[in-house]
């Protein structure tokens, strides 16, 4: 009975496998209690330092000057929140549907653009006709963020229906081109887009009367609002996959033969995502223009329909929050090397090559991402204590057939 | 009136004739089978019934109504269920998720606010499903990790939860035990009448043992058809088998 | 078409243009389909290749051969060696990489995502070793004539050049495909791949060929139009876009498909541009003109339409075969 007794002691595996345990059923709420005080940690962080400085501690001021640096600031956690909007949008295709698509920088960046372009040009002196302009003196964000969820979700429409006829790497390989002609379109009409150089002076974003943007250093307003949108875009995406409608997902992507002849209409269900999903990221687009004040033109760059399948990868495309642990990992790597790391090695400048080859040795090495390996070894750890259970119940109902029999004897 | 009828159905690949022109009626109730040597274009004639192929010429009437065109999703709404050769299911989901997705395709698809588990009914009739396909026990366990046989059943379970009112089964105990044969052979005459069942088998001791009429095709046309003395008989039917 | 303010000599010479273009995109475009066909990768990292073999030739050409052999020489050695490096450098990725996604969970989609891993990967890693400004590559001395010259209309002669060996390699790719052993394997392989493997060929060395080919053909067409337009980092992804325009639209697993699909497209996108001169006045929602300015820059945003339209009334393409590969 001993031998088959389970070991108390955890091997390193195990432990982070119940770290994982723990995470499942509290990580949420962890999670979201850190975020929500996040820009006063760092406030706070930096205030510290001119403390210090004010109170004769240099050498501890520069310090914990230094250990800022590689702490990811407010702008950097706006930037991580909405990639992961993003990722968990673009997951209900490539995680839950089992669709690839490789064009979602075409949401992205016209989601982007769409509320730029409003704000840009709705004012005085500019294409807008005159009631336009008479109406918003400054266009606040509401109108703008609406029109860019009909505008990102036609777009979506269209391209699920233009690409719909294709499956698998094909599929991906239409999606690009089709993403593509929104680049060069941008590229071509840069009168209205600013071309190259990226649309800028977006100053003076409103959301009815809040200025969501005081100051240069200022990020905390921009901060709880991309927060607030997230989440509860975050949540209803939640609430899709847990639908009727997420498990037909699931069905279609493990079996698209049997769901059809279950009787679902798979090409509907997979625009039917794939419409939802494209919305979400445009909606992600426009949240990433707040802050920068500018619509660069990588946003609709297949370079970010790239970003965004790392992301998704890395963290885990069967995950929910997968996309949430690349796209912190993904963007906080990203600054450390551009900001930190470059200062001792100027090879750290060339982040897209890092991107690249990272990116390459995940599909070979880590295909199922962070939070999918930890996932499994949990599955494994739980399949293990429930063995570990099954065996001492075995051998204790052995002893007691033993002992019966010694008894009967 | 038949339930199901082909008129004068043909499919080509290029230049090879899978099937060609067979006329087929079966009706409301029956428990039918097609044999036929390897290639003989039994599945072929299943793929165009169940809709996964659109027949090159001829007619699908089913109910009443000329389905040759309709896709897969919609013949499964109208009453048709099928299961595969090669089985057909979801692995990766688990065994009552199975069950409980074909249940729901008769409810809602585009169904995105609530949760699975408050529709009670879809539970109730997956449990169901499970226990007359005997797997009540693996429920929870995921289906690509069951045993072959196990499998099978899971798939005629998915086809059952559709609701079909013509279900086609393509060799059902293919890869099964010559008991676990038995016992489907059983299985299946327990679910026929009000359900019509078509069956392709390989397995003679089945077909022979249950079919209340076999039909015989070669080279993708109608050779012959009849209860299971007169197929026997036949002279036809004997020259190809014994030709083999 | 040449009516208006167009005179015949400048169509000529639009006409010769698209030609040279659209030679370049058959090219690519059946180096992507032979890969696609046997390997069921589709190569997002084909412009990337295209751009590396470039550089290879730069360096092979204007570094090494030049200071000694003169400039037309090394010009003729990096036409010669840059596919066998690329050749060699993509059996080696094929072997190394690759091969590691091979019977894995996944296949198809791990392959396409390790080739987009180095669309991305390679761009900077080339303005790493060869600097961030692009190199300049000059046209060899003894291209640098005109064959025919009147008014607008210059045939020159390193064009002709890429158009005559652009045809030949088309011809040879016809001869590999059709007539030879390895050709019937990768016929084969685009109709049936199991067929391949039941037949006990050897599927892995000649997959390695393959996609190597596939990579020297990318590579040669990057060499070859290096003379023509900047050697450059991002020159890979404009035409990468293209090429698969040019597939979808001539559609996959056909031969003729992408050749046909890649001359067509390189007349309508050459042409493009003589329309804003043309006596047709076309006018935008507010009844302003659309100029010249307009029409110079449509010919890219065309092709991206012109798929959309195949891809909705012919989903299979011009010459693809019927379910081949949706």
């Amino acid at each position: 009975m001993d031998s088959a007794a389970p070991k108390n002691r955890f091997t390193p595996r195990e432990f982070w496998a119940w770290l994982s345990e723990v995470f499942d059923n509290y990580g949420i709420l962890i999670l979201a209690a850190i975020l929500v005080i996040y820009p006063f940690l760092f406030d706070a962080l930096n205030e510290s330092i001119i403390w210090l400085e004010d109170n004769d501690w240099e050498e501890t001021a520069e310090i914990v000057a230094e250990f800022r640096g590689f702490v990811p600031s407010t702008p950097l956690m706006i930037q991580i929140l909405i990639y992961t909007l993003f990722g968990i949008a673009f997951n209900i295709l490539l995680g839950n549907t089992g669709m690839l698509s490789l064009g979602h920088c075409a949401f992205f960046g016209v989601g982007g653009y769409t509320v730029g372009i409003m704000h840009a040009w709705i004012k005085p002196g500019t294409y807008a006709p005159d009631w336009m302009v008479s109406a918003f003196k400054v266009l606040p964000l509401e109108i703008s963020l609406i029109t860019c969820v009909i505008v990102s979700t036609f777009v979506a429409w269209l391209i699920g229906t233009i690409c719909s006829t294709k499956r698998g790497v094909y599929f991906a390989m239409v999606t690009l081109s089709i993403s593509m002609i929104f680049y060069y379109s941008a590229q071509t009409f840069d009168d209205l887009t600013g071309g190259t150089d990226g649309l800028g002076g977006l100053e003076n974003m409103r959301l009815g009367s809040i200025n969501l943007r005081v100051g240069i250093m200022d990020a905390n307003i921009t901060y709880y609002f991309v927060f607030i949108v997230s989440v509860v875009f975050i949540a209803a995406i939640w609430q899709v996959l847990r639908s009727p409608f997420g498990h037909v997902l699931r069905a279609v992507r493990e079996n698209e033969n049997r769901a059809r002849i279950c009787g679902y209409n798979v090409a509907k269900v997979r625009l039917m995502a794939f419409t939802m999903s494209g919305a979400i990221s445009g909606i992600a687009g426009a949240l990433a223009i707040i802050y920068g004040e500018t619509v660069p033109i990588e946003n609709i760059h297949f370079i970010t329909s790239g970003q965004i399948v790392i992301i998704t990868l890395f963290g885990g495309a069967g995950t929910f929050l997968g996309p949430a642990v690349g796209s912190f990992i993904y963007w906080y790597l990203r600054q450390l090397m551009s900001v930190e790391f470059v200062k001792y090695l100027a090879i750290f400048q060339y982040w897209e090559a890092w991107v690249g080859g990272i990116f390459v040795l995940i599909v070979l090495f880590v295909p199922s991402g962070i939070l999918g390996t930890i996932r499994n070894m949990t599955l494994e750890y739980r399949e293990k204590k429930l063995l570990n259970r099954k065996a001492v119940a075995e051998a204790l109902a052995k002893n007691a057939e033993d002992e019966a029999a010694t008894e009967a004897e | 009136m038949p339930i199901l009828e082909t008129k004068n159905l043909s499919k080509h690949f290029g230049a090879l004739i899978a099937v060609d022109g067979v006329d087929y009626a079966v009706d409301s109730g029956e428990l039918r089978s097609i044999i036929g040597p390897n290639g003989a274009g039994k599945t072929t004639f299943f793929n165009m019934i169940a809709g996964d192929l659109i027949p090159t010429s001829g007619q699908v009437i089913f109910d009443g109504a000329d389905v040759s065109e309709v896709p897969a999703h919609e013949r499964s709404h109208m009453g048709i269920g099928r299961t595969y050769q090669i089985t057909n299911i979801f692995p990766k989901l688990s065994v009552l998720e199975n069950i409980r997705i074909a249940a729901q395709s008769r409810k809602m698809t585009f169904n995105l606010w609530s949760t699975v588990p408050s529709h009670k009914e879809l539970v109730e009739k997956s449990d169901g499903i499970l226990e007359r396909i005997n797997l009540t026990e693996k429920r929870d366990e995921l289906a690509g990790t069951l045993a072959h046989g196990e499998q099978r059943y899971l798939e005629i379970g998915i086809a059952l939860a559709t609701d079909p009112k013509l279900l086609l089964l393509d060799e059902p105990t293919a890869g099964m035990s010559p008991e676990e044969t038995i016992q489907t052979g059983e299985f299946i005459k327990s679910l026929a009448d009000p359900l019509t069942i078509v069956l392709v088998e390989h397995d003679m001791e089945v077909v022979l043992g249950i079919s209340d009429k076999i039909t015989v095709l070669h080279n993708g046309a109608f050779l012959a058809e009849g209860t299971v003395e007169e197929v026997r008989a036949n002279a036809e039917v004997q020259r190809v088998y014994l030709r083999e | 078409m040449a009516a208006g303010g167009v005179e015949f000599s400048e169509f000529v010479q639009h006409l010769f243009l698209g030609l040279v273009q659209g030679s370049f995109w058959v090219l690519l475009a059946l180096g992507l389909s032979i890969i696609f066909g046997l390997m069921g990768i589709i190569n997002f990292g084909h412009g990337a290749f295209y751009m590396l073999g470039a550089y290879v030739g730069f360096t092979v050409s204007d570094l090494v051969f030049s200071p000694f052999l003169g400039p037309n020489a090394g010009f003729i050695v990096a036409l010669a060696m840059v596919p066998v490096v690329m050749f060699a450098l993509g059996m080696v990725f094929e072997r190394y990489v690759i091969s590691r996604i091979y019977n894995t969970e996944n296949e198809r989609f791990s392959g396409v995502l390790i080739m987009f891993g180095m669309s991305i990967f390679l761009p900077d890693f080339v303005r790493l070793i060869w600097g961030r400004p692009g190199k300049p590559f000059n046209i060899p001395p003894m291209f640098q004539f005109s064959l025919f010259k009147t008014g607008t209309l210059d045939i020159t002669a390193y064009r002709s050049f890429t158009i005559i060996t652009a045809a030949i390699l088309v011809a040879l790719l016809w001869v590999l495909i059709y007539k030879t052993n390895l050709g019937m394997m990768i016929r084969a392989g685009t109709n049936n791949n199991t067929m391949v493997k039941v037949l006990g060929i050897n599927v892995s060395r000649i997959w390695r060929l393959t996609f190597g080919l596939g990579i020297a053909l990318a590579g040669f067409s990057g060499v070859m139009i290096a003379p023509l337009f900047a050697v450059d980092a991002t020159m890979g992804e404009l035409i990468l876009v293209q090429t698969f325009i040019v597939v979808v639209v001539g559609g996959m697993g056909s031969f003729i498909g992408p050749v046909i699909g890649g001359l067509i497209l390189g007349q309508l996108w050459a042409l493009t541009p003589l329309v804003g001169r043309t006596q047709y006045v076309v006018q935008n929602w507010t009844g302003t003109v659309i100029g010249p300015d307009f029409w110079e820059k449509a010919s890219d945003i065309l092709l991206f339409i012109v798929m959309a339209v195949i891809l909705l009334l012919r989903p299979r393409g011009l010459f693809g075969q019927e379910g081949a590969f949706d």
